[in-house]
């Protein structure tokens, strides 16, 4: 045996795995070369080494920070949560949030929600009106995410609304299904309704399809955070649709249960009789 | 003394004390007590962190990958058959994050190493010293040998360092190695013998005196093939 063909057992004979005859012969060649029974030396000695438990051990604060953050991702109501990327809040798959905003570091701040998810893997879905679809892309861009790829990599979704709510949401499955059938884990989707909108509902078709939402939400992994620019709409669309059709509301930064939220078929009919009252007057 | 060939034996046991009460453990956070939850992972926190280091080299995001996994375990806690040993099943779920990690967010950086090249699994040439000084197992105390043997170990290729911490720093077996890694048992064995060699050679400089403490500066000369 020479050096050449001793050096690729090394390995293996440290560890015991070379045939008894091919051992002897290992030996053998070890016992008039110095220069081969160094390296079994040393590679025995690397692997006892590196095995021992104090040769690499933990970064400080370790054990802390993970039941930190074990703790913290219990949703309200028990069950694993998602993190928001807003704060600390954590949601529940499944779960239908409004998130009411004023200014532009607000809508920045929810903007985060897809952050979170496109540094985590899961997929996100810009879906609203052309001008805030528009600035929920620039935010990510100067975030330094590079939203062409994404979407080409079936991670990010951009969804326009449509005149018909039926429509809207039979879009919004379909793209979750696309992202599903790509590995996504947890869908996130962030909303911003065109309130009076051309190419939208009417406002109660919009409200509608809120209500619906937070059905259809149950039925995928996925997370839904609606923006109400509390500038910019009505206060009934704040009170109706901010308030009435989700569940939850994020507020300071925590996913709060939405005690104003009205089930979602009681909702409708409301509505119906709403809309029948108007039509009489 | 052969490490490999104790662990069938291991593996073909019957479960041990400490494996029954894991099962106990995770039926009653399947039943609600989730508390418990870092209990049941508290001894695999080493080999979830390491098996996320290995495939990203990077500590703040092996941190990051390695609670991402736990919380991906505790999601699906329901999904895990106690056929499979449970630190094998955690470890598997931090290699498969670490590496969607490293695919999504390092793409352009890693993106030649992600799949490695034939010629990255060749013959390696290893250093020439014409005895090797051992590094006690007491030598460990001293931070700067830990320094030094993190810093080797963080030198090595990702395909070699991934075998390296599961089979050295893990204790687990070439058949254990292959399938976590996804290749063969050959390519184990190959990857861990260029891997042990290389961090032989990372830590033999400090062997001229930093390790032994004798100041013995030795000739180095490569191996003629």
């Amino acid at each position: 045996m020479n050096c050449e063909q001793a050096r690729l057992l090394v390995s293996e004979y440290v560890d015991g795995e070379v045939a008894a005859s091919t051992a002897a012969s290992f030996e053998r060649h070890l016992r008039g070369c110095s220069r081969c029974e160094s390296l079994v030396k040393g590679t025995r000695n690397v692997a006892r080494l590196a095995s021992d438990p104090r040769a690499f051990s933990l970064p400080d604060g370790f054990s802390e920070r993970l039941k930190d953050r074990i703790a913290s991702s219990f949703a309200a109501d028990g069950r694993i949560g998602v993190r928001l990327g807003i704060g600390k809040a954590v949601a529940s798959r499944g779960d239908h949030i409004a998130y009411f905003w004023e200014n532009e570091r607000d809508f920045e701040i929810g903007v985060g929600f897809l952050e979170a998810g496109v540094r985590s893997g899961d997929a996100a879905f810009v879906f609203g009106h052309g001008k805030a679809n528009a600035r929920v892309l620039d935010v990510l861009r100067t975030h330094g995410h590079d939203c062409e790829a994404l979407i080409r990599a079936k991670r990010l979704f951009v969804l326009d609304g449509s005149p018909a709510g039926q429509t809207m949401l039979a879009n919004i499955g379909a793209a979750f299904q696309a992202a599903m059938e790509a590995g996504a884990g947890t869908l996130r989707l962030l909303g911003n309704l065109g309130w009076g909108k051309a190419g939208w509902p009417s406002d109660n078709g919009i409200l509608d399809f809120e209500a619906r939402v937070t059905e259809a939400a149950q039925q995928f992994p996925c997370v839904i955070v609606c923006m109400y620019d509390v500038h910019a709409v009505s206060g009934r669309v704040l009170l109706k649709g901010g308030f009435e059709t989700h569940p939850f509301i994020l507020h300071k930064l925590q996913v709060c249960e939405n005690h104003h939220h009205v089930p979602t078929n009681r909702f409708l009919a409301d509505l119906e009789h709403m809309e029948a009252t108007e039509r009489i007057q | 003394m052969s490490r490999s060939a104790a662990k069938p034996q291991r593996d073909a046991a019957p479960p041990s004390a400490s494996q029954r009460h894991e099962v106990e453990l995770i039926q009653r956070i399947l039943k609600g007590e989730k508390e418990l939850f870092f209990d049941l992972i508290s001894p695999y926190q080493r080999s979830v962190y390491f098996a996320a280091y290995s495939v990203l080299n990077h500590e703040a995001d092996a941190e990051e990958v390695a609670q991402e996994a736990f919380l991906k375990a505790l999601a699906n806690l329901r999904h895990f058959r106690a056929e499979s040993k449970f630190s094998t099943w955690l470890v598997q779920i931090a290699i498969n994050e670490a590496r969607m990690r490293r695919r999504k967010d390092r793409k352009g950086l890693y993106e030649s190493i992600d799949e490695p090249r034939q010629d990255d699994e060749g013959d390696y040439i290893p250093r020439d010293f014409s005895d090797w000084r051992e590094i006690p197992s007491e030598a460990l105390e001293r931070k700067e040998v830990r320094d030094a043997l993190a810093h080797a170990l963080a030198s090595l290729k990702p395909i070699y360092r991934e075998v390296f911490v599961l089979r050295d720093v893990q204790d687990l077996s070439i058949a254990e190695t292959a399938a976590l890694l996804g290749i063969e048992e050959s390519s184990v064995k190959t990857r861990l013998l260029r891997a042990r060699l290389q961090m032989r050679d990372a830590l033999a400089p400090g062997l001229g005196g930093a390790w032994s403490m004798t100041a013995d500066p030795r000739k180095e000369k490569r191996f003629s093939s």
